[in-house]
């Protein structure tokens, strides 16, 4: 213990001192003489330390002839800008941006953000495994991931209706996150953060590799105060705390994941179980009341089979999932209430689904030029609970069991009509019980007229079935009419695509995309008492985005990109709810000594939001937020340590709030920073 | 949005300024040798250690063909090779797409390919004894014959001893002795 921590001490001052060196760095490269490898021998070539090429895995082949806009984030990348959670990714990816109304983040993309959706429009996988829950379909992107971002390799995030692809709920874009193999960890690791609000973390991971195969085993757990003097104007009054929420930000979570391959298996296990505090008083609950809070726990065990037959590449799944969501609510007694509740009482969803599967699917090269790929994919929910109950002695209560079958078929052709062309033709079928089917087409053309010039035209529809929560969903208040005869959502989308690369170091790419959606699910008031969930809206947006990045072999890399929407509610006629019309973003890693310490910079604006708020039209304004991050590794062997600080220059950051709570806006977190270590033995 | 977009390119320039000013260019090869030119080195080596089938080459000074596939630095790497022999025969270098003929190559270089590829690139290469390298992920396992695999920063071999029998390859002993061997069964 004493060792460990003189050690960090040791690299913290090192961390310093190279930060006031930086600039006299130039004797500290030790030249070696340009070695003739060819006339090395093999033993001689594999005892080579080598220098792995930055930036391979960003331009690799998945990026330029995948039929999207693909966006590849690296391990590298979380830990050079300090990022905690997907939100944090997200924030600095082109195109996207996320909100946080200090119980879930909430994505937003093309335009379309829409804070209490739970993310049920985007596909989230772990290593293929779809995440969202058979309820509410949430992509937890929060502290209530399934894995600590310690644990991911890679993550690809695809932009657009995708789901002829890669599934049903690929409505706006797909996040498939890889997790890190027993083989790349080799070795135990321990890693601890410290930051401010009282925020805390651990994590112990071991992984091995054997002869045929590996396996690696992970837990971790994170807590945190949070802002525990939260003001609320809103709720400026004595009867309230004078608005303002004490202690009430509370944050924490723990997480396992376990995964192992043996020969053309590999088995996978996740769980993540997370508790919030929920300071808004959201939904008319009590302000200040500790009781308020949700938690959330999601666990998965998913068995994979991998062979190549004969030059047919199969695959094969086999999956349990569960979702359990616990929402405590704490409300005063009024004149709705029986007579016979205490003064204030806890009113509680306890939610529960549980689920398995099977997925097949076969890739062949059928013609020297034509890759068909073709599969099918089958979901029972045989336990989906949403009750609602008052936890007071013989108090209301809503029981709502439900189950459902789903199934879908699914293939793709590619075709390689010249050498430079390429046309994907996808379609999928999906089935569900509750309303019948739906096809998803997808249709691109891939042109390639030089090595590092790519062009891609695409056309594509997906829809999304209501979920459970929009079907069934309902409260002891009834204050839900449920709709049983809601319909799928529909997109539709065109996108045109250029990338170049400039040798393996720049890229640019630009991107033109028109979306128009139909039969949106949206709530609506349909009366003082009730609200209900319909297919009322249309949505029609036409926007654009540049990206130039770069990445050198002396460790520096930047990428800027600026992102431009203009998205309308086709009913209404008049700007779509909390959409900006400008993203813009700007990431920087530069080594500051060797490729060893790295300040990680990145500058992310968005322009203002307007929305209506109980009928009064209301903004959340336009920011720039700064964050820094100076990351160490191998200073000593097998230590890595940073400093982050996010919101550097303290700016006011205000995120839009739903029509759920009383505030229009939800003020986001001022400066603060995490110191983290990790340690490899 | 004049505020945040001022603000932004002040933050920016000074930013960008700052870290050039930290980092600067530095030359090549400062720390350790390139990954893919030692790649490129071992595969040129390698070609020493093989045995290629009966007739796989017309005589004794027929032109050893290494190909590449995919995107990437790899077939660059090769380059340097070109016109070098190797047990008499002078090496020629091509580059293939994905779906193309293997034609006269002896050995084929995969690196870049989606995973999806491989399977059918692999099997038209074991019709055709075609040795294949490639340092996608779990390349042996899926049946290719050389795998490169990163270890504690150094390049290494795995070798999948079903695949090189089914194309008919002989490898010599000190090849082996270097490599991870997958055996029949962990493939």
């Amino acid at each position: 213990m004493t060792r460990n921590r003189c050690r960090l001490l040791v690299s913290l001052a090192g961390l310093l001192l190279s930060l006031l060196c930086g600039t006299a760095r130039a004797d500290d490269a030790v030249e070696q003489p340009a070695q003739d490898l060819g006339a090395m021998d093999l033993e001689q070539l594999t005892n080579l330390k080598v220098e792995k090429v930055y930036g391979v895995s960003k331009f690799e082949q998945v990026v330029t002839e995948a039929p999207a806009s693909v966006t590849v984030v690296t391990s590298d990348e979380i830990r050079h800008y300090g990022w905690r959670t997907l939100a944090d990714v997200l924030k600095a990816t082109r195109g996207f941006f996320a909100t946080y109304d200090r119980n879930y983040s909430y994505i937003g993309t093309r335009g379309f953000n829409r804070p209490g959706d739970y993310n049920t429009r985007v596909l989230l996988l772990l290593d293929g495994h779809q995440v969202n829950d058979v309820i509410y379909e949430s992509a937890a992107i929060g502290t209530e991931f399934i894995l600590d971002l310690a644990l991911v390799d890679r993550i690809e995030i695809i932009r657009g209706p995708s789901s002829s692809l890669y599934g049903a709920g690929a409505f706006f874009g797909v996040i498939n996150v890889i997790s890190k193999s027993g083989k790349q960890l080799d070795g135990v690791e321990a890693a601890g953060s410290f930051g401010s609000q009282k925020s805390g973390s651990g994590r112990l991971t071991f992984g091995k590799a054997f002869n045929g195969g590996e396996f690696l085993v992970s837990g971790s757990r994170y807590v945190s105060r949070g802002d525990d003097r939260l003001f609320y104007p809103e709720f400026n009054d004595p009867a309230t705390n004078n608005g303002i929420a004490d202690n009430m930000d509370r944050d924490s979570n723990y997480s396992l994941f376990a995964s192992g391959h043996l020969r053309d298996f590999t088995l996978t296990g996740a769980l993540v179980s997370r508790d919030k505090r929920i300071p808004t008083a959201s939904f008319g609950t009590i302000f200040d009341d500790p009781r308020t809070k949700s938690t959330d726990r999601r666990s998965f065990l998913d068995l994979k089979y991998d062979k190549a037959f004969e030059g047919t590449s199969v695959t094969a799944r086999l999956f349990y999932d569960e979702y359990r969501f616990i929402g405590d609510f704490a409300y005063e007694r009024d004149a709705r209430d029986p007579i016979s509740y205490p003064a204030t009482y806890v009113n509680r969803d306890d939610h529960l689904a549980r689920w398995w599967g099977a997925e097949a699917q076969a890739s062949r090269q059928v013609l020297p030029r034509l890759q068909l790929t073709g599969g099918t994919r089958f979901r029972d929910t045989f336990q989906l609970e949403i009750p609602n109950v008052d936890l007071v002695p013989g108090g209301r209560s809503v029981e709502n069991d439900h189950s459902d079958l789903f199934w879908a078929l699914f293939g793709q052709a590619e075709l390689r009509i010249l050498d430079e062309l390429i046309l994907n033709a996808g379609v999928r079928y999906d089935h569900y019980e509750t309303f019948g089917g739906a096809t998803s087409p997808r249709l691109a053309l891939i042109y390639t007229p030089v090595e590092g010039t790519v062009f891609k035209l695409i056309y594509g529809k997906a829809f999304r079935a209501p979920n459970a929560y929009e079907l069934y969903y309902n409260d002891v208040f009834n204050g839900y009419a449920t709709s049983p005869s809601l319909r799928p959502e529909t997109v539709r989308t065109y996108e045109a695509i250029w990338e170049q690369y400039y040798g393996d170091i720049v890229r640019t790419s630009a991107s033109l995309f028109y979306n128009k959606i139909d039969n949106l699910i949206s709530y609506e008031d349909v009366s003082a008492t009730q609200v209900a969930f319909a297919n009322i809206e249309r949505v029609k947006a036409l926007g654009g985005e540049f990206e130039v990045e770069g990445q050198w072999n002396t460790g520096f890399s930047a990428r800027a990109s600026y992102g431009f929407v203009s998205a309308r509610n086709d009913v209404t006629d008049e700007r779509l709810d909390y959409s900006p019309r400008h993203l813009v973003k700007l990431n920087v890693t530069a080594p500051l000594y060797r490729k060893k310490l790295f300040a990680g910079i990145e500058l992310q604006g968005v322009s203002r939001r307007d929305f209506t708020h109980n009928d009064a039209q209301v903004s959340a304004g336009g920011y720039a937020v700064a964050n820094a991050t100076l990351f160490s590794t191998a200073l000593l062997p097998g230590l890595e340590t940073s400093v982050s600080v996010y919101n550097l220059l303290d700016r006011r950051i205000v995120d839009p709030a739903t029509t759920d709570h009383v505030q229009n806006v939800i003020p986001q977190d001022g400066r603060t920073y995490r110191l983290q270590v990790s340690y490899r033995f | 949005m004049p505020n945040l977009f001022n603000m932004t390119r002040r933050l920016a320039v000074g930013l960008v300024a700052a870290s050039l000013f930290l980092s600067g260019p530095r030359p090549l090869g400062a720390e350790g040798a390139q990954e893919y030119q030692v790649k490129g080195a071992m595969v040129y080596n390698m070609a020493k250690y093989i045995e290629w089938p009966a007739g796989a080459f017309a005589s004794n000074g027929a032109p050893l063909m290494i190909c590449s596939m995919g995107r990437g630095p790899f077939a660059a790497a090769l380059e340097p090779y070109r016109g070098k022999t190797v047990l008499g025969h002078p090496v020629l270098v091509r580059h293939l797409q994905v779906g193309e003929e293997l034609g006269e190559c002896h050995v084929l270089v995969v690196s870049g390919v989606e995973k999806r590829y491989l399977a059918g690139v692999l099997d038209l290469a074991r019709r055709r004894s075609v040795l294949t390298v490639g340092d996608v992920p779990d390349f042996a396992r899926q049946g290719g014959i050389i795998g490169l695999v990163e270890q504690e920063g150094r390049v290494r071999f795995e070798i999948n001893m079903k695949a090189a029998h089914q194309s008919r390859f002989k490898i010599s002993s000190q090849l082996l002795k270097l490599a991870r061997i997958l055996k029949e069964g962990d493939s």
